[in-house]
């Protein structure tokens, strides 16, 4: 029954940076949230330094979850921005991978967030799964 | 009448495994592909649909979604889809021998636990369909599931279709048999069109053993979308980055690009000879063998229809206890039955790996033991499966 008991490492997020601006000014002391959901929640806060930047480490855990019997768990990773008794939804994304992925990589190591602009759901090619996308919601905007 | 592409359906299947716990930041969200958004609606204002709190019947680990109900527009106005998701409770209902049967809706005998969960999900899914499903709209109904959801989704277009007379599909992945001859004779006819799509060494489509039936089970036709062999059961997962992940095989936008297998031979009397024992082997396509092997004997005997009907009512007995007392009788009967049933026991061992052991008396205890030993050659390449990865 050892199988039972083996853990996997499972990757939930990658690095974060990020800069938060409103009518092209930097927003200082804003809390930022990262909450991360494999099987149960875990919620970081940060705050936005003098011109309005935050970041997040890298997050890894060991997990027995993946050698469930028939498991089907899956990865959700949200940022936000609390400000004024609103949230900014800045990422929410849901992925079956419980290991790194280089586009959700380079989307999260330089977010644009621009409180003004409306949040939407966005579409990027997957890098290990070229013939899907990552289909994600934020008001922030990547090139 | 417009049928969902492979793609869109397998979108759906997974996309119930997407709708979560609500997070505590309270942030709820459900982005989709671009293909999807086109063509349907999810209204999720108040978030997916869900038990009430404190759970659903201790069914679903607190307010876990288990439906996603959308409205479909463009070509799609009028239609619905309803996915549906399987539950922890299920997946050891599922591996359990000692199930049991129950009448679904209409009658025919499924297996109890599909069937009460199927039960206790129906009000909360009744109060969010009524609105919905009770306008003059005709257009189709899209049931879809993977797993034990792909069951759910069965008994959901059975009832959909019988509570809102609206045209239903069915779309599975990788789903379970869900009930006797007689569901699956229902289930066929009261659905459209059936798209049952499994991969070739998923285990689950395989279970449960005897004399259990997919549907459809007339001009069978199954969607096999890939040459795995053998049995694993990474052949199950439903997501991209499953190995091989029925979202990377239910490709495209037509069905017709998809490959088919029929399998009418399931429905074909099969009558095994002991001698020839050693043909079978651990795989699959012995699986269903042994599975036709057995109606065949039940048939033959005269017995099936009395199985059926025992199993409706429920006993104390489980299911398998009350077969290998049938086959203890089947075998009674006369020699040429007695050697039909050591015939197909003979396979069983065979198929479970135990070569060396031969088929003596075929009292109740004995034949029972051949379907534990059947049974756990099965469920063990599940858990053997898993040490492996």
């Amino acid at each position: 029954m050892f199988w039972i008991l083996k853990r996997y490492d499972v990757h939930l997020s990658p690095e974060v940076h990020g800069q938060i601006m409103q009518q092209g000014k930097p927003q200082a002391g804003i809390n930022v949230f990262r909450s991360l959901t494999y099987g149960k929640e875990n919620i970081e806060k940060t705050t936005t330094d003098a011109q309005g930047k935050f970041h997040f480490q890298e997050k890894w855990i060991r997990s027995r979850i993946p050698g469930r019997l028939l498991d089907e768990t899956r990865n959700r990773q949200i940022i936000y921005a609390e400000t004024g008794g609103e949230k900014f939804v800045l990422w929410y994304a849901v992925t079956d991978s419980i290991e790194p992925e280089l586009t959700v990589k380079n989307k999260l190591a330089s977010m644009h967030c621009d409180l003004d602009t409306p949040e939407k759901q966005q579409h990027f090619v997957r890098h290990e799964h070229p013939s899907f996308t990552h289909n994600i919601s934020s008001i922030c905007r990547w090139e | 009448m417009l049928p969902l592409t492979p793609a869109i359906a397998a979108e759906l299947a997974e996309a119930v495994y997407e709708v979560m716990e609500p997070s505590e930041t309270g942030i709820y969200n459900f982005p989709r592909t671009p293909e999807l958004n086109a063509i349907f609606n999810f209204d999720l204002n108040n978030g997916p649909i869900r038990g009430s709190t404190g759970g659903f019947f201790g069914l679903y680990r607190r307010t876990s979604g288990f439906a996603v109900i959308g409205q479909g527009k463009a070509h799609y106005q009028g239609h619905h889809v309803v996915a549906l998701r399987g539950t922890k409770t299920l997946n050891d209902k599922l591996t359990d021998a000692n199930f049991g049967l129950s009448p679904s809706h209409g009658g025919p005998s499924v297996h109890a636990g599909f069937n009460t969960t199927f039960s206790s999900m129906k009000p909360l899914l009744e109060k969010q369909l009524n609105p919905q499903l009770r306008s003059d709209s005709a257009g189709l109904v899209h049931c879809v599931g993977h797993s034990l959801g792909g069951a759910l989704a069965s008994l959901a277009a059975d009832w959909i279709k019988a509570r809102y007379q609206r045209p239903v599909n069915l779309y599975t992945f990788g789903a379970p048999r869900v009930g006797l001859e007689g569901f699956a004779t229902q289930s066929t006819g009261s659905s459209h069109k059936i798209y049952r799509c499994t991969h070739g060494a998923d285990v689950v489509p395989k279970l449960p053993l005897w004399p259990f039936i997919h549907a459809p089970n007339q001009g069978a036709l199954e969607y096999r979308l890939d040459s795995g062999q053998g049995m694993s059961l990474g052949a199950h997962s439903m997501g991209v980055t499953g190995n091989p992940g029925y979202r990377n095989t239910a490709k495209g936008s037509d069905w017709s690009g998809l490959q088919k297998q029929s399998s009418d031979f399931l429905n074909q009397p099969v009558r095994l000879s002991y001698d020839r024992r050693h043909q079978a082997s651990f795989s699959g396509y012995w699986a269903d063998r042994l599975n036709a092997a057995l109606v065949t004997l039940l048939k033959d005997a005269g017995y099936y229809t009395l199985v059926v009907a025992q199993a409706g009512i429920g006993t104390s007995l489980t299911f398998y206890d009350m077969l290998a007392r049938t086959l203890e009788n089947v075998a009674k009967a006369s020699v040429h039955f007695a050697e039909q049933t050591r015939g197909l026991l003979g396979h069983m061992l065979v198929f479970a790996g135990k070569t060396a052991i031969t088929v003596g008396e075929l009292s109740y205890r004995f034949i029972r033991w051949v379907f534990d030993q059947t049974l756990g050659a099965l469920y063990r390449i599940a858990k053997e499966t898993l040490n492996q990865l």
